[in-house]
């Protein structure tokens, strides 16, 4: 290890305590002028107790138990159901998305029959359409899932079709001179072609889908971790909050390494980033 | 050399044959402008030019993948309908598809046609021999050298044993080095494989060293038309020949004043 | 040849009959369920322009005036602008100085990766809890999304810009701070509009859904009254609105970017 690489990772230590210390300061500040400042801008120490414990007051009614046993059965539960709605949606998304999007990329009917849709719905925030899935679906399950899927719909079907166009010209047409039939080229040249870059629109994709989900979650679910997060700040529990979010983050950091790892085995061919 | 008799069979035919781009509130391009030409069977044609004369689209309509605006392209007396394994195009940039093994690259022709897997090995094999590629089966094109990639490319192309081949500025991106080593090398193989080729550059000398014949290609027409005298094998000193280096005069005088106050015309495609 | 474009008449028509097949679906759909989950397009339509200046059941629900959404639409809109022009500032000074100072830059790396791994509208309580339903928590919430966005595009377009030209300058004899504002800025330029046009679609959206969840005025406010309502043709209306300045800004910003970056390729 050189200095140069010591020194490196001690700034980035520093950098990680500063952030920390700086929110700690602030909270010990805060606590002196605010008298409910604890639930406003809790300190570090009871954001990982307190904070956490509280959670049993979301226990169904009926059930009894208390204390950390039964805040980390009610984050189990409300990340299962979390969970399932990102996953079931964003993988029925990405299916149907990467269809349309070769079918585009495939044929110059298609892509002029849909380009005019497309366009206004690329640009289109997709988030400004919750209310409608709540209005249609009641806030039902089936509503949620249906939503995050529609989000990610979208979002693949413009990728696909970008993906595809960007496999290099040079490439399609060796393919063709070579004998193959456009179906052929398309199977054996545009497909593998473009899933370095796919690849690259899947990983946004997953990680905006938790925001997908989180925003539906918010305005009409009676579980799920974006209903922990709206109801703790409705009382104004800023530390619960915090374990929700930090929760939450984890687990998309987590699905990222995954996909990360995914690649590496996957696309051996690839040059390294892309 | 021997068998010069093939050289007067027509292999290639462009008849009239006209490229104009539509544009968007101007004028349109007009590229190519009736041109005519044939190509002898066995025979190595280079088409040399400035930049933006038309030369690849030139190439790229012998091949099928671009369609002339007026006129036809004939091969063997017959219009063309398109891209063909018979019709081998080596391209400048990097075609070959960086997915695939140097191996699976270069056997892709053969499994497009159902040839059997036993088969296709040993052609294979063959061919990567030729361009002195054993050994390096295995690899992904990210871990090779420009000009070996440029092998794969032409083992890739003849695997097939198209009856014409087309090369688009081959060897346009790769150091000078590689560039001769790679030009000699083309010379053996095209000597061994004697099939009808075109060949589009911007470099005189490469031409002149490959080639029986040179035509020149400016302001949408061709301006030249020389046939090369040089037997083969040709060594490398031929490049220092007052015959060649007098040939290469006589061509850069066609080309190089048209060149020099051309400005860039954005790429169409 | 290889591919045949369809003529310009063929595209014009399969686009009008992509939208037709479009509206006919929504029709159909709309003739089977119940009116108010989807009414017919033409409910909508008639709604659409009418809704800019007065709606009654948003005047009753405000209690106030004709309860026209274009208001709410602007102020909405206004806080988009502040808060990502607040971003944007901020960003590209954070971003530059990162980059410009490599402790700093090491400094600020993992507390800057951290933030941008907590998903945007997990932002949305903590604004609601510090600043409540204020325009000051709104325009906040765009401001930190834009202002994360801009430093990781601004650190990496000045990691991908090619070093040649940094070097030509200094061999010119330019400082290193003269390189910066000669060489780096405007050569970074083009990755920072394109990122920003990303960034404003989806800070838009982020927005919306933050007036929703608790605000007292503003286009999301307009929609969170109207769902509880079942005013479906109402609320499409609104989202037509929504999406129309999406659009309009999108083209804003590419106008921008085509008139700033007049020596760049498409």
């Amino acid at each position: 290890m050189t200095t140069g690489r010591v020194s490196r990772l001690a700034w980035m230590l520093a950098g990680v305590v500063l952030f920390f210390a700086a929110w700690e300061l602030a909270a010990v500040y805060i606590d002196s002028v605010n008298p409910r400042a604890d639930r406003i801008f809790p300190h570090w120490s009871s954001i990982l107790t307190d904070s956490v414990r509280e959670l049993e007051a979301f226990v169904p009614f009926g059930d009894t138990a208390t204390g950390y046993g039964a805040a980390l059965d009610v984050l189990l539960e409300h990340s299962l159901v979390t969970m399932r709605r990102v996953f079931l949606g964003t993988f029925a998304g990405i299916a149907v998305g990467v269809l349309a999007g070769l079918a585009m990329a495939y044929s110059r009917v298609v892509f002029h029959l849909l380009n005019p849709i497309l366009n206004l719905v690329r640009t289109a925030p997709l988030l400004a359409l919750i209310p409608l899935f709540v209005l249609w679906f009641s806030g039902r399950e089936v509503g949620i899932v249906l939503f995050v899927a529609f989000a990610v719909f979208v979002m693949m079907f413009v990728a696909t079709y970008h993906a595809a166009q960007n496999v290099p010209r040079a490439q399609r047409w060796f393919a063709l001179t070579m004998g193959a039939k456009k179906l052929e080229m398309f199977r054996s040249v545009v497909v593998p072609g473009m899933i370095p870059e796919l690849f690259g629109q899947i990983r946004i994709v997953f990680a905006l889908a938790w925001s997908f989900a989180l925003g539906a979650e918010f305005t009409g679910a009676q579980k799920g971790l974006g209903f922990l997060m709206i109801q703790s700040e409705r009382f104004g529990f800023l530390g619960r909050v915090i374990v929700v979010v930090l929760l939450f983050t984890i687990y998309a950091v987590v699905v990222d390494t995954i996909l990360m790892a995914l690649r590496r085995r996957t696309l051996r061919w690839a040059p390294v980033d892309g | 050399m021997s068998d010069n008799g093939d050289l007067d069979r027509t292999k290639i035919e462009l008849r009239g044959v006209g490229k104009r781009f539509e544009r968007h509130r101007q004028e349109p391009l007009t590229v190519l402008d009736s041109v005519d030409l044939t190509v002898a069977e066995k025979g190595f044609l280079s088409i040399v030019g400035p930049s933006g004369s038309g030369k690849s689209t030139l190439l790229f309509m012998i091949a099928g993948l671009e369609a002339p605006t007026s006129g036809e392209v004939l091969v063997e007396g017959q219009p063309i309908k398109g891209p063909s394994a018979d019709r081998g195009v080596v391209f400048q940039e990097d075609a070959i598809f960086p997915w695939r093994t140097v191996r699976r690259n270069v056997e892709y022709g053969l499994a497009l046609r159902g040839v059997p897997k036993q088969e296709r090995r040993e052609r294979v094999d063959r061919y990567l021999e030729l361009v002195k590629l054993t050994g390096f089966e295995g690899l992904y094109p990210r871990q090779l050298s420009g000009g070996m990639k440029k092998r794969v490319a032409i083992a890739e192309v003849l695997v097939n044993e198209p009856q014409v081949l087309l090369l688009d500025e081959p060897f346009g991106a790769l150091d000078y080095v590689t560039k001769i080593s790679l030009q000699e090398e083309l010379g053996r193989i095209w000597q061994r494989a004697r099939l009808t080729t075109v060949m589009v550059t911007h470099d005189i000398e490469e031409a002149l060293f490959l080639s029986d014949r040179v035509v020149v290609l400016r302001d949408g027409g061709l301006r030249y038309d020389v046939t090369v005298p040089f037997e083969r094998p040709r060594p490398h000193e031929l490049r220092n020949e007052p015959r060649f280096t007098e040939l290469k005069e006589r061509l850069w005088s066609e080309i190089g004043p048209a060149a020099r106050s051309a400005p860039v015309v954005e790429n169409q495609a | 040849m290889v591919e045949r474009e369809p003529s310009l008449i063929a595209r014009v028509a399969l686009g009008a009959l992509g939208i037709g097949l479009f509206v006919a679906a929504w029709f159909a759909v709309a003739a089977s369920v119940d009116p108010l989950r989807l009414p017919p397009p033409t409910d909508v339509a008639e709604v659409v322009f009418p809704i800019l200046f007065e709606s009654r059941p948003l005047a009753n629900q405000l209690g106030s005036g004709d309860g026209g959404i274009l208001p709410h639409l602007l102020a909405s809109l206004g806080r988009l602008l502040a808060g990502s022009a607040i971003g944007v500032a901020a960003g590209l000074a954070v971003g530059l100085l990162m980059s410009y100072s490599r402790r700093i830059g090491w400094l600020l790396d993992l507390p800057t990766r951290l933030l941008r791994a907590v998903p945007p509208l997990g932002v949305i309580p903590f604004v609601l809890v510090w600043f409540g339903t204020s325009s000051t928590a709104q325009i906040l919430l765009v401001a930190l999304f834009v202002f994360l966005l801009v430093v990781v595009n601004t650190t990496n377009a000045v990691q991908n810009l090619r070093p040649v030209y940094a070097r030509f300058a200094r061999t010119m004899g330019a400082s290193r701070l003269r390189t910066y504002r000669d060489v780096v800025l405007p050569g970074i330029l083009p990755s920072l509009v394109g990122g920003l046009r990303a960034a404003l679609a989806f800070a838009w959206g982020l927005l919306v859904v933050a007036e929703l969840v608790g605000g007292r005025y503003g286009i999301g406010r307009v929609l969170s009254l109207l769902v509880p309502l079942l005013r479906t043709p109402e609320l499409i209306a609104c989202i037509l609105w929504i999406v129309v300045v999406a659009v309009a800004l999108d083209a804003l910003l590419l106008a921008v970017q085509a008139r700033l970056l007049r020596w760049h390729h498409a």
